[in-house]
């Protein structure tokens, strides 16, 4: 099975994660590329390092950029979801 | 007195930022500490308005403690990155950096050849790879890889002037995380949105346009 077919939760921190090649999206391979350049400069110079990998924001922010689930919640509760970064 | 610990937020004028500092950043649980939040990015949020209790514009502190200043800083720019820490305000204490980084919150924006800009940032390059029986392609763009450069530097820098750790905002769940979450499908939209003003942004527009398409028909 192509990697990128995966599920998307409940992925394990154990699991290695997907060849760079397997990203189709510049922004995902920016993103993958950001924690590879970030793990090597923090190991250079000690520094503890976390990679935060959200799946989506709750916001206080009036723009909408909408999820599917996001769709489904907001026409009920008139709430707003970020999602992005 | 409480310490305080600087948080150095890069990236941050995003609603991330935004709504973390609003409803947490005030409100650390770790009562010895006293959050001042140093937020870095291009520009300082407008969408902040002062009315609604906080900003990022000018340094201030609240009840809560919470101190938050805004400094400049263009990733794209070398020189920005080196001088970033003297720029700073001045501050003392165990400090964090936190990187939340997409390209409009830490460039300037690059306008299309269409409008007359130059957009050699947006260019975008496509690598082939073979595994097993199917070519996989990666598609970068030139922007993003001055990025990822900056970044690495960045974080040299921030080792440099006493940061002790960082918390990167990846996103990244596994692969491919737009396409599971929004059924967004890079085939349907014209390579035209990629080069005019950097993925995020258009598909921003793209999930802004398809919310009120949705509040339109329901």
């Amino acid at each position: 099975m192509f990697v990128a077919d995966k599920h998307q939760v409940f992925v394990s921190e154990k699991d290695p994660l997907p060849p760079l090649e397997a990203y189709r999206g510049p922004y995902d391979v920016f993103k993958r590329q950001s924690e590879d350049v970030i793990n090597r400069a923090c190991a250079e110079h000690a520094l503890t390092c976390t990679h935060l990998r959200i799946g989506a924001i709750f916001s206080n922010d009036q723009v909408c950029y909408a999820l599917d689930i996001g769709d489904a919640i907001r026409c009920r509760h008139s709430i707003y979801v970020y999602y992005s970064n | 007195m409480a310490e305080v610990l600087n948080v150095i937020w890069v990236g941050g004028t995003s609603a991330l930022a935004r709504t973390y500092v609003e409803e947490i950043g005030g409100r650390s649980k770790y009562q010895q500490f006293r959050t001042r939040f140093l937020m870095v990015g291009h520009e300082p949020p407008m969408a902040v308005a002062e009315d609604e209790g906080t900003s990022f514009g000018a340094e201030h502190s609240s009840p809560t403690g919470l101190v938050a200043s805004h400094t400049h800083l263009d990733l794209t720019s070398r020189e920005s990155v080196q001088t970033l820490f003297d720029r700073l305000p001045k501050y003392s204490g165990p400090t964090i950096m936190v990187v939340s980084v997409r390209p409009p919150l830490v460039e300037a924006p690059t306008w299309p050849r269409w409008l007359g800009g130059n957009d050699e940032r947006n260019n975008t390059t496509t690598r082939r790879s073979a595994e097993g029986s199917q070519s996989m392609e990666t598609t970068v763009t030139a922007g993003n890889l001055q990025l990822v450069a900056s970044l690495e530097y960045l974080v040299q820098i921030a080792a440099k002037s006493g940061v002790l750790g960082v918390l990167h905002v990846s996103s990244i769940a596994a692969v491919d995380h737009l396409r599971p979450q929004v059924g967004f499908k890079y085939s349907l939209v014209p390579a035209v949105c990629f080069e005019a003003s950097g993925e995020a942004l258009w598909m921003n527009q793209f999930h802004w346009i398809r919310y009120h398409l949705h509040f339109s028909i329901t």
